[in-house]
């Protein structure tokens, strides 16, 4: 296979995570359950995966600024971003329905921010109520490519799969402990998946059998989400976590063939359009996390339509229509003001 | 050699083998776990989801896959199924094979639902020797349609096997040699894998197994495991009890305070002994269990025309020694549990909650059985039917039992001559197992002391409509289908026999010379009223009646005078002590606790732990017990845990 298709899948499947990860965000738990699981299992895998796919081959300044670039920057932006607009609207009083305030002090939001937890838990520094929310996951594919690139260094690769399967079990071992800073415990536990991503540019796909393997990827990840619950990977724990590797790999290779198959499917205007949504996924979570975190857009929705059924739906279509004009108006900026590439690759 | 090295290389299915091998292994297991949730719902003691509907019991079998504890099946179907395939390497004998295991747990455990709202355990094993008398005991309809559905699946297998063989280059048989494992090395590697994974809770402790299921999100039901398999599914249920732990160490539990209570019951058997006279000798003591049998004027709600199918058993009851209700730990079986309360004289209740089954999770694995037939010179069980249930014949080498007929004995086989039916029925007339009964008392020697036990069978499932011709008995209500209705005609027409053939039993034991004491007992109630809720009458639905009847011989070798209702509800546990206070017999250290037992607490009520009935039937429970009578319990609980997994500090004349 070329690897000019390979792109086209992983381009696709930057896409599909992308929607998956704006439904995952504003579904309500405790009514849909099984399709928030569900949807850990897949989309957290095919994250880093994707992240290890368009892993640089550059020498180490130039990676390492490549990820700076990709994720260090949107995290830090973002952050400063909700934590200034939080004390404004703090000082202005516009918290309420329409806006909300995830932090009552710069300082804890600060706090929050240095730390990277995504949700309330116990950190290193004690017992911390505050989550930066989705911007956690810039922090975890930092440096978990970080610590794929220095296991990149060593030469015989079982040697790097051994030792990815290492730091994965550790990570899970830490995450039943504490949460570390910068979520860490979640950027150890991806290791299998960024190498996977790295290694798919070698690999052939095209004599699987893709409707097999869709149905065994299907069930699988459906028992791991009705028995063992999510893949909570902000807090770096699930019930089964031998099986939830195994699970979540069946998922991604589901994911990578059902990606295949569209490619095949969609016409070229439809999956030029279709392939924006996923390109720049940092910026998708950035500003994901940030109108998320800030703006309760599904009350926005069930105030302007109300609907017995199907609400649901039209919050996702919204949300995901304001993070992709949003990036789309992002990217613009960048391209006319900061020189941006425009084919600088997905991350 | 080159050649045979290469046979063992690591070459087994392709990726897309594997995949479709998943797929497929995936799916059965699925069906599996809803299939053997099902038999769990589709019945009608109203626990949980059970339902009558088979639509709500199968909807109720999915909603089960909403449960973490699904999980852990589908992981055990999914083993199952690929170590069968990999062991036998032809897909579809592979999986006929996997279905015809399903098929037949599956109407295991529908089936012993139905008779005890309980699934199989792993001490239901032992059971599988005596396939055949299992097979008369499965609903008729329910076999006829297991075995056409295992030929169905056995014609198609051979026809695809075939098919697969003379078209080796079609896209299917390609497909399906893709799946199959073309080399040793990977085989075997596969196989011994999904061996160590099924294989580890069977060698595993019970603690190390309850961990394990608790990570899959088990959650023990303590009540009952018919509750447990609602909560975790039978796969669970049953890997909870492979491995099982007979009793927790008791506090205060040392060689110093068991040879405190060495001396303690010694000098109260001392005291006992003094008023004692007799020691057996010339006497036959006899237990009579008597298969399912309860008085249905008893039973809430049942009303029948026809004359009094008990009259006969309550006259008995009170021309007798001793008589009253029994509390027993069963609801339609566990009849081997209730024998061995009554032989050992332990309460189940004391016990850990996991031991489940005395004959194969404490008798083979105790130090010391002490029973009451151990007290005797000739020791013999009749059975009139198989002897391979509930392990019986290895337990019974244990508890000192001599001789053990049964209908497939070899060495001591019940009688053919003695083994007639009435009708249509499966199983020995009663009226026939008595007489063989009397002449084992006709043989005995003047001398020698003789324990004798009977276990009818007369009275057990299936109570096929019509079983015994025509019935003189119509259940006028409630109101039934069909079926349920002639069932409980059929066991009313059952017991009715009973009644007579005991009647019977009692005149002629009057006419013998030999004294003879005989204690006989129904050991629980059928599963037949299926308008009781045993959970709901929990109490009623447990209650059988039970008699000590002594001939005039006996009565004058014992020479004393009983409070008939000393004990109006008892434990089968109490046996042994009533048994030697009848017939005025000395006792030993072992028997002098039981024997205050009896005096001093109220019966257990083995059907619920820490909970007793008093001689009014009023319930209570171990807080209510007085600061004496908990002493006692607590002595209780110390010598059978030295006897059965203790350090056995008692010494050897405790128990003689």
């Amino acid at each position: 296979m070329q690897l000019l298709e390979k792109n086209r899948i992983v381009n696709i499947l930057a896409s599909i995570v992308t929607l998956m990860l704006v439904l995952m965000q504003m579904i309500t738990i405790p009514d849909h359950p099984v399709i928030y699981n569900f949807l850990t299992w897949l989309t957290w895998p095919s994250l880093f995966f994707i992240a290890g796919y368009y892993m640089t081959n550059k020498e180490g300044k130039a990676s390492i600024l490549h990820i700076i670039r990709c994720y260090l920057l949107p995290y830090i932006i973002t952050g400063v971003l909700i934590v200034v607009v939080n004390k404004i609207m703090q000082v202005l009083h516009l918290a309420g329905e329409w806006v909300k305030i995830p932090f009552p002090s710069m300082k804890i939001g600060a706090v929050t921010m240095l730390y990277g937890n995504g949700w309330p838990t116990d950190t290193l520094i004690g017992h911390h109520d505050f989550g930066i929310g989705l911007l956690w996951i810039l922090l975890a594919l930092l440096f978990g490519v970080c610590i794929q690139l220095m296991i990149d260094k060593l030469r015989i690769q079982i040697v790097k799969v051994i030792i990815s399967l290492v730091l994965m079990v550790l990570g899970f071992y830490l995450g039943t402990k504490v949460q570390l800073p910068w979520s860490l415990d979640a950027a150890l536990i991806m290791q299998l998946y960024i190498l996977l991503g790295k290694y798919f540019k070698t690999v052939v796909i095209t004599n699987i059998s893709a409707p097999v393997t869709i149905g065994v990827g299907m069930l699988t990840v459906w028992l791991m989400s009705i028995s063992s619950g999510p893949f909570e990977l902000t807090l770096a724990t699930t019930r089964y976590w031998f099986w939830g590797i195994i699970t979540a790999l069946l998922g991604l290779i589901m994911l990578i063939l059902i990606a295949n198959y569209l490619t095949k499917l969609l016409s070229n205007p439809l999956y030029d359009y279709f392939v924006k949504l996923g390109d720049k996924q940092s910026i998708n979570i950035a500003v994901l996390a940030f109108v998320n975190l800030m703006f309760p857009i599904a009350h926005y929705v069930s105030v302007i339509i109300k609907l017995p059924h199907g609400t649901f739906v039209i919050i996702w279509l919204v949300m995901v229509i304001i993070v992709f004009v949003v990036k789309l108006m992002i990217q613009y900026m960048g391209q006319r003001y900061f020189n941006w590439s425009s084919n600088e690759g997905i991350s | 050699m080159k050649k045979r090295f290469q046979n063992f290389k690591l070459t087994g299915p392709s990726f897309n083998g594997w995949m479709k091998l998943l797929l497929i292994g995936l799916i059965f297991s699925i069906c599996t776990t809803i299939l053997l949730q099902f038999a769990m719902y589709f019945q009608t003691w109203g626990r949980f989801d059970q339902t009558n509907d088979i639509g709500q019991a199968f909807q109720a079998a999915f909603r089960f896959m909403e449960r973490p504890q699904a999980y852990f099946s589908v992981l055990v179907g999914l083993i199952l199924f690929i170590f069968i395939i990999v062991l036998i390497n032809h897909l579809f004998i592979g999986i006929a094979t996997y279905w015809v295991l399903v098929i037949v747990a599956f109407i295991a455990e529908y089936m012993k639902m139905k008779a005890r709202n309980e699934p199989i355990l792993y001490s239901d094993l032992s059971e599988v020797t005596a396939v055949g008398g299992l097979t008369q005991m499965v609903d008729k309809t329910l076999l006829f349609g297991a075995i056409v559905t295992i030929l169905v699946l056995i014609v198609i297998v051979v026809g695809l096997e075939t098919w697969v063989r003379k078209k080796r280059t079609s896209r299917f048989a390609e497909s399906v040699h893709g799946m199959m494992f073309q080399k040793m090395g990977e085989r075997l590697l596969v196989l011994c894998a999904s061996v160590v994974l099924l294989g580890s809770p069977f060698l595993a402790s019970a603690d190390s197994n309850r961990a394990l299921l608790e990570h899959f999100g088990y959650q023990w039901q303590s009540v009952n495991t018919g509750d447990d398999t609602m909560v975790n599914g039978p796969v669970m249920t049953f890997v909870s009890n492979i491995a099982t732990v007979i009793m927790r160490e008791p506090a205060g539990y040392s060689a110093k305070s068991m040879a405190k209570l060495d001396q303690k019951y010694e000098k109260y058997a001392a005291e006992i002994n003094k008023t004692r006279t007799n020691n057996l000798a010339g006497q036959t003591v006899i237990t009579l269990l008597s298969e399912s049998l309860t008085d249905p004027n008893k039973v809430d709600a049942l009303k029948y025309t026809g004359t009094d199918v008990y009259k006969n058993i309550n006259q008995i009851k009170k021309n007798a020694v001793m008589s009253g209700t029994m509390l027993s730990s069963g609801y339609g079986g566990g009849t081997a549990n209730i024998e061995y309360m009554t032989l050992a004289g332990f309460p189940l209740n004391t016990y850990a909650p996991e031991m489940v089954v005395p004959y194969t999770q404490l008798v083979p694995f105790a130090d010391k059985v002490p029973t009451l037939p151990g007290l005797f010179d000739k020791r013999e069980v009749i059975h009139p039917y198989v002897g391979t249930f509930y392990n019986r014949r290895d337990a019974y080498k244990k508890m000192a039992i001599q001789k053990f007929y049964t209908t497939d004995g070899q060495k001591y086989k019940y009688p053919a001559s003695y083994a007639g039916t009435l009708g249509d029925s499966g199983y020995t007339a009663d009226k026939n197992s008595y007489r063989y009964l009397l002449k084992k008392i006709a043989k005995s020697s003047n001398k020698d002391s003789q324990f004798l036990q009977l276990m009818t069978m007369q009275n057990h499932m299936p109570y096929n409509p019509g079983e015994y011709g025509k019935n003189n008995y119509k259940v006028t209500s409630p109101t039934l289908s069909d079926t349920a209705r002639e069932q409980i005609e059929t066991y009313i027409t059952g017991v009715h026999y009973t009644d007579v053939a005991t009647k019977n039993l009692i005149a002629k034991l009057d006419r013998l010379q030999r004294p003879v004491t005989l204690i006989f007992y129904g050991d629980h109630w059928p599963g037949v009223f299926t308008f009781v809720d045993p959970n709901k009458q929990q109490e009623r639905s447990h209650e059988t009646d039970y008699f000590i009847y002594q001939n005039k011989a006996a009565q004058e070798q014992s020479k004393q005078n009983l409070n008939k209702h000393e004990r109006a509800y008892a434990s089968p546990s109490d046996f042994p002590a009533l048994a030697l206070q009848a017939t005025n017999s000395k006792v030993s250290p072992l028997f002098a606790l039981q024997t205050k037992i009896v005096k001093e607490l109220p019966a257990f009520a083995n059907y619920q732990r820490n909970r007793f009935v008093d001689n009014n039937g009023h319930q209570l429970s171990t807080k209510d017990l007085t600061k004496q009578q908990k002493m006692l319990l607590h002595d209780l609980k110390l010598v059978q845990y030295d006897l059965s997994s203790g350090n056995h500090y008692l010494k050897n004349d405790f128990i003689k």
